[in-house]
C-alpha cells in the first residue's frame, strides 16, 4: 500500500517533469544539439591528430584504435551518469527558483520518491536524445558498435545506477544549502571531465589523478560499457569492474541517503528551504 | 544618440571609476578570482590527455600537415588562453544589463541622465583586465604543466591583436547584451551559442581540419567562422607565436578585419541599445522574462 | 479538556542571518528572533486570526505548524500529530496557501497542477477528478482549468492555490497572508469563502495569518495579536475591542509645518492617548487620538491646528478597531500606512 503510493508519486513526477520539458521548447533545442556538437569537436580534434578514424597508439593502449567508437561510447555513458547525479539538484534548484519546492515539500509523500522521479524523467530525455546522437553519429561518422552485447550494456548500466542515485540525493542535500548551484555544478563537471576516461583511457592520465578517478563510479561504468559494445568483450571478464561498483552502490545510497537528510534538517532549521 | 565630444573626458572619468568598482567588488571574492583562474584549466587538459592518448606524445604529423606545427599542445594551449575573452564577452558582457533587469536596476539605469555607454564601457574595461588577468594565469599554468614551447619576440604584437579583438569581442557582446534583454531564456541560447563558437573556432584544431572532415559543409562552417573575432586573432597570434604555424586566412585582412568588425558591432550595439530605451519609454517598461 | 486542532507549546526561533557563504566570503552573523515562546490554542472549528505587523513571526509560525521550518525550542500539535515527531501525518492533515503567486507551476496548465498535487497528496484518481471539477466550478475557475498558469492574473492564481491547498479535504487549513496585493474585489470573494464555504459549510479549523485589521475583524472567530514574536493578545475581535475602553477615536489628516503637528497634541490635555504617523519625508501626517466625548472637543481641535500652522485635509470619529487596540498594545502601527 505504502509502496504504490510512492510508486504513483514517482510516475506521477516524471510525468509532470516530462510535460514541464516540453513546455520549455528551447532548453529542448539545447539539449538535443549540444552533445552533437561537442562529439563533432572530439572527433574533429582527434581527426586533425591522427588524419584518420584509426589511431594506432589508442590500439596499443586499449585494444580498438576506433577512437571516435571509443569517445561516443564515453560521452553517451557519461551523459547518463551525468543526468542521473545533476537531475534531482537542478531540479530542486528549479523549484526553489520557481517558488513550488515549498508546496512540494507540504505533501505527505517521501522526498526521495519526488528526487527519483526527477533523476527518472532527466534519464528519459537523456535516453531519446542518446538515441537521436547514437543514430545521427553512425549515420555521419561511422560508429561501431558491438549491438549484441547491449543488453548486457543495459545490465551494467543497472548495476552502476543505485550508485549514481546515492550521489545525486547527496548532491540534491548539497545544493538545497548550499545556494551557489551554477558554480558548484560548474566545478564538479568540469573536475569529473578531467577526471573520467570520456575520450582517452584512464592509463592517459598522471597517476595521482588516476586514484580519484577510481574512485568515481562513473569512471567504472564508462569503461565497463565500453569494453562490453566496443571491445566486445564477455560480461565475466569484466567481473573487475563489478565488485567495486556493488560496493559503491551500497556505500553511495547510505550515504546519499545520509547526507540529503542531514542537509534536509539543515534548511529546515535555518527557515531557507525555499530561498534562492 | 548624440554625443556631446566636450565631454569625452569626464565620461571617461565615468568609466573609470565604474571598472575601478567592478575590479574592487571582484577582489572582495579571492575565492573566485582563484576559481575563475583554474577551472579553465579543468577544461584544457581532457583536449591534452585525449591527444596524448591518439598519438602518442606532443607532435603530431598529420596536425602539422594541416597547421604548419605539430605540437598540438601548445597550439591548444594558446587556443584556450584566448577563450577565456570569448566567456567573458559572452556570460560577462553578454548577461549584464540582464543581470541589471533581474536586480530590478536597468530601468533606473536607461533612463539616468549620464552617458549609459561609459558605464558599460567601464564594465567592459573591468572585464576585460581580469579576463586578462585569467588568460595569463591560464597560460602560465598550462605551460607549467603540460609544456608550451612559443616565440616571445613579437610579444607587443600580440598584446596589439589581443586589444583589437577584445574590442570587437566586447562590441559582439555589447549586441548581445540588448538581444538578450528580449530573450526569455539566456542561460540556453548562451550555452549554445558558447558551444558553437567553441566548435567552429580554431580553439583546439586548425581551420582546415573543420574542412577537410566536414566536407562542403566545412567549408561554410569555415566561412562563418573567421566572422568571429576570434577566428582571425588565433589565426594572427599562432603565427607569431608557434614557430612553424602556417595560418589559413591571410595575416593583414585578418587583421584589418578586426579593426571593422570592432567599428560595426559597437555601432550595432549603440543602435539596439537606443531601440531598447525607446522602447522602454513608450511601453513604460520592457517585457521581462 | 476542549477539543484543540492545533496546539502550540511554547515555540521559539531565531535566525542566524549572515551575507554571503562559505568559503566566497565571510560570514557577518546577527541573530534574529522571530518567535518567542508562543502558546496558542486553537479549537477545532475555529476560525482564528493572527493579526501582526509585516516581520512580527507570522509567517514563521506558519512554517513551523507546516513542518517545513523546524522550530529552537517547543513544539505543535496540529490535528493532534507532533509537527516534529509525525511531520508526514501533519503534512496530510493540513492545507497551506502561502502569498505570493509562485506555489504554482507556471508552465503547467490549472487542471495538471491540482492533477499533480493531488496524486501526491494520495487522492484516489476518480475522487480527485470529481473534486477538481467540483472546485474549479465552486470558485468560478472551470472556463480556464485547461489555461497555462501563467496567463492568470494573480487574484485566479490566489484562488487556485487555495484548491490546491484543498484537494485532499484537510481538516485544518494555515492561511499565511491569502489576500495580499490582490484587488478588493478578489479579496472579497476569497475572504467570503474562506469564511462560508470552508469555515461554516465544510467545519475546517482554519489559522490565517493577515496584517489587514478589517480582514481578521470580520472574519475571525478569534484573533491573536502578534509582535516581535510574542502573542500581546488573544480574545474575540469584539472583546479585544473593548480593551481600549469606553474611548472614541478622532482621525486628522495634516498637512504639518516642521514639528508642529507633535507640538500640537502634547497640548491638548484631555487626550487619553494619540498616535501620529507619516511617511517620513512627507509633510502629511496622520494623528488618532483617543478620547472621551469627542464631540465636547472637536472646535478646540481643529483651533489648536490651524494656530500652529497645519492644514487639517480630513477629520472623522470612529469606533475603535483593532489596529487601535494593537497600538495600544504594542505602540505600533499594522500596516504600511495609516
Amino acid at each position: 500500500m505504502w509502496l504504490s503510493y510512492e510508486l504513483k508519486v514517482v510516475t506521477t513526477v516524471v510525468k509532470k517533469e516530462l510535460v514541464l520539458y516540453f513546455r520549455y521548447p528551447v532548453w529542448v533545442l539545447f539539449d538535443a544539439l549540444m552533445p552533437l556538437l561537442w562529439v563533432l569537436s572530439l572527433v574533429i580534434y582527434g581527426m586533425a591528430l591522427v588524419g584518420s578514424s584509426y589511431s594506432n597508439n589508442l590500439a596499443r593502449l586499449t585494444n580498438t584504435g576506433d577512437y571516435i567508437s571509443f569517445t561516443v561510447v564515453g560521452m553517451i555513458v557519461s551523459s547518463f551518469a551525468y543526468s542521473t547525479l545533476w537531475g534531482m539538484s537542478y531540479a530542486l534548484r528549479g523549484e526553489q527558483w520557481s517558488g513550488t519546492l515549498e508546496s512540494t515539500f507540504l505533501t505527505p509523500c517521501s522526498r526521495f520518491s519526488i528526487l527519483l522521479g526527477k533523476a527518472l524523467s532527466s534519464m528519459l530525455t537523456t535516453s531519446v536524445w542518446v538515441i537521436v546522437q547514437i543514430t545521427l553519429v553512425t549515420l555521419l561518422l561511422g560508429l561501431r558498435i558491438n549491438f549484441i552485447n547491449l543488453p548486457l550494456a543495459l545490465l551494467f548500466f543497472l548495476i552502476s545506477l543505485p550508485s549514481f542515485i546515492g550521489i545525486g540525493f547527496s548532491l540534491a542535500g548539497i545544493v538545497l544549502d548550499f545556494k551557489e548551484h551554477s558554480a558548484f555544478v560548474n566545478f564538479l563537471s568540469s573536475l569529473l571531465g578531467l577526471l573520467l576516461p570520456i575520450s582517452y583511457p584512464l592509463n592517459i592520465l598522471p597517476p595521482f589523478l588516476r586514484y580519484f578517478s577510481y574512485a568515481l563510479p562513473p569512471t567504472y561504468a564508462i569503461e565497463g560499457m565500453r569494453s562490453l559494445l566496443v571491445m566486445g568483450c564477455s560480461l565475466s571478464e569484466l567481473i573487475g569492474l563489478i565488485i567495486p561498483l556493488v560496493f559503491f552502490d551500497f556505500f553511495w545510497l547510505i550515504a546519499g541517503v545520509t547526507i540529503y537528510l542531514v542537509e534536509e534538517r539543515k534548511v529546515l532549521k535555518n527557515g531557507t528551504l525555499g530561498y534562492y | 544618440m548624440n554625443i556631446d565630444y566636450r565631454n569625452i573626458i569626464p565620461e571617461l572619468k565615468v568609466s573609470v571609476s565604474t571598472a575601478k568598482k567592478e575590479i574592487m567588488v571582484n577582489l572582495r571574492y579571492p575565492l573566485w578570482v582563484i576559481f575563475w583562474a583554474i577551472m579553465p584549466i579543468f577544461w584544457l587538459a581532457p583536449f591534452i590527455f585525449q591527444g596524448h592518448a591518439l598519438v602518442g606524445g606532443r607532435f603530431s604529423e598529420f596536425f602539422e600537415e594541416l597547421a604548419g606545427s605539430g605540437d598540438f599542445v601548445t597550439f591548444a594551449i594558446i587556443g584556450s588562453s584566448l577563450y577565456a575573452y570569448v566567456m567573458s564577452a559572452l556570460w560577462g558582457m553578454g548577461l549584464s544589463l540582464r543581470r541589471e533587469q533581474w536586480g530590478g536596476t536597468l530601468e533606473a539605469i536607461l533612463i539616468s541622465p549620464c552617458n549609459k555607454f561609459s558605464v558599460l564601457f567601464g564594465k567592459a574595461l573591468s572585464d576585460s583586465i581580469l579576463t586578462s588577468f585569467y588568460a595569463i594565469v591560464q597560460f602560465a599554468l598550462a605551460s607549467m604543466f603540460f609544456g608550451a614551447t612559443v616565440r616571445l619576440e613579437n610579444i607587443f604584437y600580440v598584446v596589439l591583436v589581443v586589444l583589437l579583438m577584445i574590442l570587437a569581442l566586447y562590441g559582439i557582446g555589447f549586441v548581445l547584451s540588448g538581444v538578450i534583454l528580449m530573450y526569455k531564456e539566456p542561460g540556453a541560447l548562451l550555452n549554445f551559442v558558447d558551444t558553437l563558437i567553441y566548435t567552429i573556432c580554431p580553439v583546439n584544431y586548425p581551420l582546415k581540419a573543420l574542412m577537410l572532415f566536414l566536407g562542403g559543409a566545412g567549408y561554410y562552417i569555415v566561412m562563418v567562422s573567421i566572422f568571429f573575432p576570434l577566428t582571425p586573432t588565433l589565426e594572427i597570434l599562432r603565427t607569431l607565436l608557434l614557430p612553424s604555424f602556417k595560418p589559413y586566412i591571410n595575416i593583414a585582412l585578418a587583421a584589418s578585419y578586426l579593426i571593422v568588425a570592432t567599428i560595426v558591432f559597437l555601432t550595432i550595439g549603440m543602435l539596439l541599445f537606443n531601440f531598447v530605451e525607446k522602447k522602454i519609454r513608450e511601453k513604460g517598461g520592457i517585457e521581462a522574462y | 479538556m476542549q477539543d484543540y486542532s492545533i496546539i502550540t507549546k511554547e515555540i521559539s526561533k531565531a535566525y542566524r542571518k549572515g551575507e554571503g557563504g562559505f568559503p566566497f566570503k565571510r560570514k557577518s552573523q546577527k541573530t534574529i528572533v522571530a518567535l518567542d515562546n508562543v502558546n496558542l490554542s486553537i479549537g477545532r472549528g475555529e476560525l482564528f486570526g493572527l493579526l501582526g505587523p509585516n516581520g512580527a513571526g507570522k509567517t514563521t509560525l506558519i512554517k513551523i505548524l507546516s513542518t517545513l521550518i523546524i522550530p529552537d525550542a517547543g513544539t505543535a500539535l496540529v490535528n493532534g500529530y507532533d509537527v516534529l515527531k509525525e511531520p508526514g501525518k501533519v503534512r496530510a492533515s493540513i492545507g497551506v496557501v502561502s502569498s505570493g503567486e509562485r506555489s504554482l507551476y507556471w508552465k503547467l496548465t490549472a487542471r495538471e497542477n491540482l492533477e499533480y498535487f493531488a496524486r501526491l497528496y494520495k487522492v484516489p484518481d476518480e475522487v480527485a477528478k470529481r473534486r477538481i471539477r467540483e472546485l474549479l466550478s465552486l470558485i468560478g475557475l472551470e472556463d480556464r482549468a485547461d489555461d497555462l498558469v501563467e496567463k492568470y492574473s494573480s487574484g485566479m492564481r490566489q484562488k487556485l492555490s487555495l484548491v490546491r491547498a484543498i484537494l485532499h479535504d484537510p481538516e485544518i487549513l494555515l492561511l499565511d497572508e491569502p489576500t495580499l496585493g490582490l484587488d478588493p474585489g478578489f479579496s472579497k470573494s476569497i475572504r467570503s469563502f474562506i469564511r462560508e464555504e470552508l469555515n461554516k459549510k465544510q467545519g475546517k479549523t482554519i489559522l490565517l495569518t493577515t496584517h489587514y485589521m478589517e480582514e481578521a475583524d470580520q472574519m475571525c472567530d478569534r484573533v491573536a495579536f502578534i509582535n516581535k514574536g510574542r502573542i500581546v493578545a488573544v480574545d474575540t475581535p469584539e472583546r479585544l475591542k473593548t480593551m481600549i475602553g469606553k474611548k472614541e477615536v478622532l482621525k486628522v489628516v495634516v498637512e504639518e509645518l516642521g514639528d508642529s503637528v507633535l507640538n500640537v497634541v502634547k497640548t491638548l490635555p484631555f487626550l487619553e492617548d494619540y498616535r501620529v504617523t507619516g511617511m517620513e519625508q512627507s509633510s502629511r501626517k496622520t494623528v488618532r487620538m483617543y478620547m472621551k466625548n469627542v464631540d465636547a472637543h472637536i472646535q478646540e481641535i481643529v483651533e489648536s491646528f490651524s494656530k500652529a500652522g497645519c492644514r487639517i485635509i480630513s477629520l472623522s470619529v470612529e469606533k475603535p478597531t483593532l489596529e487601535d487596540v494593537f497600538i495600544n498594545l504594542t505602540g505600533e502601527a499594522l500596516g504600511d500606512e495609516y
